[in-house]
């Protein structure tokens, strides 16, 4: 009777349901990156696909392959017709559960990508933490490159925004499709980096890495694009960027170069703080913030006294204050609500005439091994 | 639909063989034959896709009589 | 029926699970929906209206000592009008169970393996789940004991650890909160999970002494639970994403990732569901299978549990999707269930106390 029992169960396993969903690993084509443009006379999108290759990446000598990753490209109308298509150019299962990263052109992103969220959120494949980008530079031509020291450009993007991350409270950029979901109904703007491949060809051999010139022909992020529900409606330069974070993302680093007695005094403002407050709710709001200033670089020629390191704090304050009110009033001028107005109180039809007042208070903390600079007589 | 009267059967046979094991009576075999016979007739009418909806009645009864 | 002794401890984890079950995958979607950043409270009023329910329902048992409901209906109400309300509640037990069932076979099928079949999640775990009933109450109690804190654990430390992605702001959402049309609205959620637990007075008679305390705290704790579970996910998530998701919180497992390399701990939600489901479909099974015992007096309950899994697999699969089966939800289930879990037992009540029937007896006897 046990042993009938034990053929019957093991028969049954035989009917386990690995056999409809079954994906073996090594025939996986795993997608590190993606990549989305948008014809925008005929509406056809172009998916580019970067898939991992296990043999280029592996570290053995001898390795016939040299390429760590294989980019394919496809075309099509809509988004969901891309999985059953790869089926005819990849040899293994397309498989994006373990993607990193996508790379939006710049011009279907002025156009909205609210199609692009729903079909991320929909698709039980894909998450919607993954980071995006928007791309200047053609699209082909960033896909198509092969990137220096992280040989997987997925990673190497994921690996740059990590930095940033570090950076911000709890340890969140909000530069992913969730964030900009969240964003949807809110009047806050989303500000995602923008790259930019510097040179003209794409680096498309892995030869191309071999060379020592890591810059000339590889990838940089610094300004940011302005999303708005869903659509980019602008750029914002570097520090913008940067100040945009700091008053509305909970950003805490910021590296500027004040002036003080006619010298350069980098400084690196650390655990930033931001405070709103309404003195009359709806009509002005004050923002107090407050940071921990580290010396990087000191080139005035006098004695590092306590009066000389508070005229550094009271230049770092002015100098932020000016760069706020700057911002403020670039964002009233362009309707974009940057500094984040409507949605912590201020009215949706008057927060353009909201008057807005920057204090910054700065401690400086850390300054440096030197008390004194280096003199020539 | 063949595969389910194979598997109808073969489930009848396997429990009518065990319950011969032990002392059984009329009534167990009637709510054995009867249970498997009322989920075969389910079964069925989904697999002809005219299936007998009791959720869809049930529905139907609360809508008009309340 | 069979001599089990379950401890107050068993019973407050078999009420505990078999309340979050499938309502904290099915719930926080539509509530979020309906109630927007109000959605917790309507947890709130819900398991304060189950507990209200479980007062009834053991003042119900109390007459009766030793009696499942079943059996409480014959004696009130005669063998015949007495055996067609058990025969309802013998269908209340198979419908539940089957809509448990295909709870967990959608979830798994859009979620984790999209090209599996909806039957094959159906009859695997029904299968083991009829086992389980073969073997009894007090194995299914036993291993929700064990399985309790391994279901607890991890599920609140990672979303604990979620926290850091709370904002405020997902609560300033412009919602002018109507409590008595969010009350209407929201009638689903009083009816699954809480009005289910009627379910428990088939096995009131193998409860001990702290049988009270044990099922009034478990629907408390597990009211908390939910309430705290649905906070969670609009402060994480906010109210647009998570009113536009069918599962939110296998969403937030799914987004979740700590040091850059623990990540998909989905699949540690997948199988906290699985085990989860299949105590509550154990025990709902259980009911099903010792009512139709009961009634027709047979002593072998594997006559029974399997060609019950015919029936139940059959029933699971009549709605045709996901969008058929919330419907259905939130436009009848209140209703229907109002019917097993208010209408029957306080029938019940009057016509002993009318008919001096059980303890009703005793007290006018005394007097």
């Amino acid at each position: 009777m046990k042993a009938s029992r034990l053929g019957v169960v093991l028969t049954l396993l035989a009917l386990c349901t690995g056999c409809w969903d079954i994906k073996d690993i090594n025939t996986l084509a795993i997608v590190s990156l993606a990549g989305v443009d948008k014809d925008p006379k005929s509406g056809d999108f172009l998916a580019y696909y970067q898939v991992m290759n296990p043999t280029g990446l592996s570290t053995r000598t001898g390795s016939s392959a040299k390429a760590a990753v294989y980019t394919f490209n496809f075309k099509d109308f809509s988004h969901g017709r891309f999985t059953e298509k790869t089926g005819r150019a990849m040899p293994r299962l397309f498989f994006t559960a373990h993607l990193q990263s996508y790379i939006i052109s710049e011009r279907y992103a002025r156009e909205g990508i609210l199609d692009l969220i729903n079909y991320v959120e929909l698709n039980p494949e894909r998450r919607s933490n993954l980071i995006i980008f928007v791309s200047d530079s053609p699209l082909d031509v960033i896909m198509n490159s092969f990137t220096p020291l992280d040989r997987v450009p997925g990673r190497f993007m994921r690996s740059l925004s990590n930095h940033y991350q570090r950076n911000f409270r709890m340890n969140i950029y909000p530069i992913r499709f969730k964030d900009l979901e969240k964003d949807l109904k809110r009047q806050t703007p989303t500000v995602i980096p923008i790259i930019h491949y510097n040179g003209v060809k794409a680096a498309s051999k892995s030869d191309e890495i071999e060379k020592i010139n890591a810059t000339q022909n590889g990838l940089t992020f610094a300004e940011g694009a302005v999303f708005i529900h869903a659509r980019m409606v602008g750029r914002l330069d570097d520090k913008s960027k940067v100040l945009f974070y700091i008053l509305n993302k909970k950003y805490r680093r910021l590296t500027e170069t004040i002036t003080v007695n006619g010298s350069y005094v980098d400084v690196e403002a650390q655990n930033i703080q931001v405070q709103r407050k309404w003195i009359a709710p709806g009509s002005h709001l004050s923002f107090d913030i407050h940071a921990d200033l580290r010396i990087i670089n000191n080139q005035q020629k006098r004695k590092m006294t306590l009066q000389n390191l508070q005229q550094i704090e009271a230049s770092f304050n002015k100098m932020l204050e000016a760069k706020a009110e700057a911002l403020e009033q670039m964002s009233k001028d362009k309707g974009w609500d940057l500094l984040g107005i409507q949605d912590h109180g201020g009215n949706e039809d008057s927060w353009r005439q909201t008057k807005v007042t920057f204090h910054v208070t700065s401690t400086m903390t850390t300054t440096g091994n030197t008390s004194t600079p280096y003199l020539l007589e | 639909m063949t595969l389910l009267i194979l598997l109808y059967i073969f489930f009848h046979i396997g429990g009518f063989w065990i319950l011969r094991a032990s002392p059984s009576q009329k009534k167990e075999m009637g709510l054995f034959f009867g249970l498997t016979t009322l989920g075969a007739v389910l079964w069925g009418s989904i697999i002809l896709r005219h299936p007998l909806d009791v959720n869809k009645a049930i529905g139907w009864m609360l809508s008009h009589w309340l | 029926m069979e001599q089990a002794n379950l401890s107050g401890w068993q019973l407050f984890n078999l009420t505990l699970v078999f309340i979050i079950g499938t309502s904290f995958i099915l719930l926080p979607g539509s509530l979020i929906a309906d109630a927007k950043q109000y959605g917790w409270l309507v947890f709130i009023w819900a398991f304060l209206y189950g507990i209200i329910l479980g007062g009834l329902w053991l003042y119900l048992s109390s007459k009766f000592p030793g009696l499942s409901i079943v059996q409480i209906a014959v004696q009130v109400l005669g063998k015949w009008a007495g055996g067609f309300v058990s025969l309802l509640y013998v269908l209340f037990f198979i419908q539940i169970a089957s809509w448990v069932t295909r709870n967990m076979s959608d979830f798994m099928h859009i979620n984790v393996m999209p090209r599996t079949p909806l039957s094959v999640f159906n009859i695997m775990i029904l299968a083991v789940c009829a086992y389980a009933v073969v073997k009894g109450i007090e194995s299914i109690a036993m291993v929700c004991e064990l399985l309790s804190l391994l279901l607890t654990l991890p599920f609140w430390i990672p979303f604990s650890i979620m926290i850091q992605e709370w904002d405020w702001q997902n609560f300033n959402v412009p919602y002018v909160f109507h409590p008595w049309e969010t009350f209407l609205n929201t009638r689903y959620a009083l009816a699954f999970p809480f009005m289910e637990t009627v379910s428990f007075m088939m096995i009131f008679p193998f409860a001990g002494r702290r049988l009270n305390l044990a099922f009034l705290s478990g629907i408390g704790f597990a009211g908390i639970n939910l309430t705290l579970s649905i906070l969670f996910t609009i402060g994480v998530l906010g109210v647009e994403r998570a009113s536009h998701l069918i599962y939110p919180i296998f969403i937030i497992f799914r987004e979740m990732e700590f040091t850059n390399f623990i990540e998909h701990l989905e699949s540690v939600l997948s199988i906290n569901i699985l085990l989860i489901v299949c105590i509550k479909l154990s025990l709902l099974f259980y009911c099903a299978v010792l009512a139709i015992c009961q009634l027709f007096e047979v002593k072998e309950r594997g006559v029974v549990a399997y060609p019950l899994i015919w029936i139940i697999s059959a029933y699971a699969l009549f709605f045709k999707n996901i969008v058929e089966n919330v419907n259905w939800v939130k436009m009848y289930l209140f209703n229907y269930y109002a019917l097993y879990a208010i209408v029957i037992p306080a029938v019940l009540i009057i016509c002993a106390r009318m008919r001096k029937k059980g303890r009703f007896r005793k007290r006018e006897t005394a007097t």
